[in-house]
């Protein structure tokens, strides 16, 4: 089954704590130039599979491929510096720095010139900087954030909190991006924009793999869907497909009550 | 934060620098007695410790409470370098401040290995252990530092055949380093390291999916932190040519940790404020010299619970 | 010799383990490090002194101020500081309590002086020697009282209706709210418990040594606070087994090492403790925040 050519594979990954499975013999994969949506009920294990994705936390068996590499062993910067890149559902933004400086700390790890270059203000460095700032406010700009770039960002807006942890993640260049309930809180017009946003991420040649709990958004955006449920995969299709599935169904009126809320 | 436009055909910070430079040696002038430039002097001294900490305790978020430690690290070892290992060379002195400076940096790093496994509190209580055990040694490895007596006649530093000896050459000294490191640091603070620095403090989880190595990050922080503390003590140690355990106790480093707190940490300016602060206002209220730390206890204390960012430090919402 | 250093240990760890009470019982319940806790056990021994050399005053007298003039100690710096402190970052508070811990020194300083001051001798301190053993009556005392003061302070958390509300306070504040315990009461008798404990602490020191100073806290407070560490910070048996630990340690550094290093040996103890198993021993207490 496995195919050289897949960005992501997981394979018979579990991850439990204290006695309790959240992960549970895992196996998929995501094809390059794909828009994956991993959506169940509530504690089904979406968010756990992401930590352990980027190695927030480790599986306790199993292993992670990223464009053919064994990540399972590695750090989470080091899976960052690969080219997977996260947002979170709760939002992690640098709350106190502003939002330029949240797309700039990105770059950090990934700067050119030295300590030495930075401390003496060589020419070079003014250069690098100069450069990363533009290319930071063009991300905000993509994120309609350019004219807040000087605010605190724990200062904005939520759907701008989210819009800009997108653009800070993607400051680290990814090639696999992995979105977190990105529509979370954000009214039908901001999800949308949102939805177009991604599209062109996509055209890029940025893979996705998006948790949504707003079934519109992910039936709408995703080629094929990964469904969880008890830390289990139940189901894996096109969206068509997973609409129509009886088990799927069942998990989601059995499992959770406000979830089937969003169906389209 | 903000990186607005520049008109002029230098970086601003030329203009700040020039204006120091010249604010340093129009202190020089005016206050012309001995005393007086010694308290300039321990201001100056205290600028240096109280931005070295904040590059630990405001732009990391790493609660470092030994900075004492550091200060005393270097100021022995740049004392038992010129008494030691050169005596009587004039450029010994000059040799030994990169050995402090590499020894402190080393020292801090070697120190976040281990410490970096606690997070928040007991990242505090090991480095506040870390401290003691300093302290521990430096009182009690006699044949080396003395002992409880401490360490006397450091010898006044020369260049080539002139001697550093007064209080106001050391002003001029104290005072360069100090804009150095203020320099230093203010480029640092604005660059790929302050930033990955300050996105630790800000939330390492966020930080490290970002691609930064959150352990990499703090120890060079602690690094950078412990060289310039060394650096401090380096000054310290020929300019009152003699040491004993008793100036790096806790409470050196509780002195410290007020000054950065109560300017405001995170800043460039909040330490230098809050050194001014707390150096200086003593001498206002000389009548009160007993009362001293009492006050910046109290001054800490009110701090915390009234304006838990300091002086500079920007309120939040 | 090696008894000799066992006795002396035990002393000392019991002292050092009715100080880290005090801190592990705060701990427990509000998650603050009050690093000021070794000054309340220096403002006991110093309120004893007051009471019995500058007022004259009998020893029963002098015991029940100690643990009147420590409570409200307690409630006073928890009702000044630390509760406009309460949702403050954990660290903050730990820089707070440094504060408090300096504010009170020097406040000790200027009222008793720099000066170590003997301590009036109440009982004839007659040492016995059992096998070689040099063991005065004080130190057959320190544990008894230790252990009947561990004691009292087990029922009380664990079989009284105010324990159960310090229980139900240290697992969920606003539950315990809901409950309708008034947090705030409950912090506060916990602060005074914990702080006369310390103060009594000070006392059978100053009685043991014949001397107290104003800094006299700063070394057992710091040693009682590894005790916490070492025992698994939150746990009031752990405390006690830590001080004695520590007590042992530093005993036997004394015995068979240098007394210089006295001081170390707990710092040492700290570090390898935090780098190996921060929970301590008992591990009983999951870290709260960060």
């Amino acid at each position: 089954m496995t195919k050289s050519g897949s960005c992501l594979e997981l394979n018979g990954v579990t991850k439990s704590f204290m006695g309790v499975v959240a992960v549970n013999d895992v196996t998929f994969q995501l094809e390059r130039g794909e828009i994956l949506g991993l959506i169940g009920p509530n504690g089904a294990g979406k968010t756990t599979l992401f930590n352990v994705i980027t190695k927030l936390s480790s599986p306790d068996s199993g292993t992670i491929r990223f464009q053919g590499q064994d990540i399972t062993q590695l750090r989470p910067h080091q899976v960052n510096r690969l080219g997977i890149a996260r947002t979170f559902q709760n939002i992690r933004l640098l709350d106190e720095l502003s939002v330029l400086d949240n797309v700039m700390t990105a770059y950090s790890p990934r700067v050119k010139t030295t300590k030495i270059g930075c401390i003496l203000n060589l020419p070079a460095y003014r250069t690098e900087e100069k450069t990363l700032r533009e290319r930071a406010y063009e991300l905000l700009e993509k994120g309609n954030l350019a004219d807040k770039a000087g605010i605190e960002a724990g200062s904005l807006a939520y759907a701008d909190q989210r819009r800009l942890e997108i653009a800070r993640a993607m400051a680290t260049g990814p090639e696999l991006l992995l979105l977190d309930e990105p529509t979370a809180g954000m009214s039908a017009t901001e999800a949308m924009e949102l939805t177009e946003y991604l599209a062109d991420l996509h055209e890029i040649g940025i893979n996705l793999l998006i948790i949504g709990h707003d079934m519109r958004f992910i039936m709408g955006l995703c080629q094929r869907i990964v469904v969880l449920n008890y830390g289990r995969i139940i189901a894996t299709g096109k969206p068509e497909d997973i609409q129509g599935n009886e088990e799927v169904i069942k998990a989601y009126l059995g499992g959770s009550h406000h979830a089937t809320s969003g169906r389209a | 934060m903000e990186r607005a436009g520049n008109s002029l055909p230098f970086p601003r910070s030329f203009l700040v620098i020039l204006l120091l430079l010249i604010l340093v040696v129009v202190a020089a002038q005016v206050f012309t007695t001995r005393y007086s430039q010694h308290i300039l002097n321990m201001f100056g001294i205290y600028v240096i410790l109280s931005l070295g900490l904040d590059v630990a305790l405001g732009w990391t978020g790493l609660v470092h409470l030994a900075p004492a430690a550091f200060y005393g690290m270097g100021a022995y070892a740049s004392a038992l370098w010129v008494l030691r290992v050169m005596p009587g060379v004039w450029y010994g002195y000059w040799i030994s401040l990169p050995v402090v400076l590499i020894l402190n940096a080393a020292l801090g790093y070697l120190l976040a290995l281990p410490a970096l496994r606690l997070r928040g509190l007991y990242f505090a209580i090991a480095t506040l252990g870390f401290g003691e055990l300093v302290r521990s040694v430096l009182v009690n490895w006699v044949s080396l530092t003395g002992g409880p007596y401490g360490l006397k006649g450091i010898p006044r530093p020369y260049v080539g055949t002139f001697a550093i000896t007064s209080t106001s050459h050391f002003l001029y000294l104290i005072f360069a380093l100090a804009l150095a490191v203020g320099v230093v640091l203010f480029r640092l603070s604005r660059g790929p390291s302050g930033r990955a620095w300050m996105g630790i403090r800000e939330d390492e989880i966020a930080a490290t999916t970002l691609g930064i190595d959150v352990n990499r990050g703090k120890a060079e922080a602690l690094a950078v932190s412990a060289a310039i503390s060394g650096l401090a003590g380096w000054l310290f140690a020929p300019y009152v040519s003699y040491l004993s355990p008793s100036n790096f106790t806790l409470d050196e480093s509780i002195i410290i940790l007020c000054m950065v707190i109560i300017g405001g940490r995170g800043t460039i300016w909040g330490p230098v404020v809050g050194a001014a602060l707390l150096v200086l206002a003593p001498e206002l209220l000389r009548g009160l010299a007993q009362y001293r730390l009492l006050i910046y206890g109290v001054l800490l204390c009110a701090t915390m619970v009234v304006r838990p960012r300091g002086l500079l430090g920007r309120l939040r919402r | 010799m090696f008894l000799q250093q066992v006795v002396n240990g035990i002393t000392t760890g019991c002292i050092y383990g009715l100080v880290a009470l005090g801190y592990t019982l705060i701990f427990g319940v509000i998650g603050l490090i009050n690093f000021a806790h070794g000054e309340v056990y220096m403002f006991g021994a110093f309120i004893a002194f007051s009471v019995l050399a500058l007022l004259g005053g009998p020893f029963s007298l002098a015991i029940v101020a100690v643990i009147i003039g420590t409570a409200l100690l307690g409630c006073l710096m928890d009702g000044l500081v630390y509760r406009p402190m309460r949702m403050a970052p954990r660290v903050s508070q730990l820089i707070t309590a440094m504060a408090v811990s300096i504010v009170l020194r020097n406040t000790a300083m200027l009222a008793w002086g720099t000066r170590t001051r003997a301590f009036p001798s109440i009982f004839p301190l007659r040492a016995m020697e059992f096998w070689g053993i040099r063991v005065t009556q004080l130190q057959l005392a320190i544990p008894v009282l230790t252990l009947l003061l561990m004691i009292g302070l087990h029922l009380l958390i664990y079989r009284t209706r105010l324990g159960k509300a310090v229980r139900a306070t240290s697992l969920d504040l606003e539950m315990a709210s809901a409950l309708g315990i008034e947090p705030n009461h409950i912090i506060a008798t916990i602060f005074a418990l914990g702080a006369s404990m310390g103060g009594l602490a000070g006392v059978l020191v100053s009685i043991f040594y014949g001397s107290l100073s104003f800094d006299m806290g700063v070394a057992v407070g710091l040693r009682a606070f590894v005790a916490c560490i070492l025992g698994g910070i939150g746990s009031i048996h752990g405390a006690m087994l830590g001080g004695l630990i520590i007590g042992l340690a530093e005993a036997m550094a004394v015995g068979y090492i240098s007394p210089g290093y006295k001081d170390a040996i707990a710092f040492l103890i700290l570090t390898l403790v935090l780098i190996a198993k921060p929970s301590g021993i008992f591990g009983v207490l999951v870290e709260k925040g960060g």
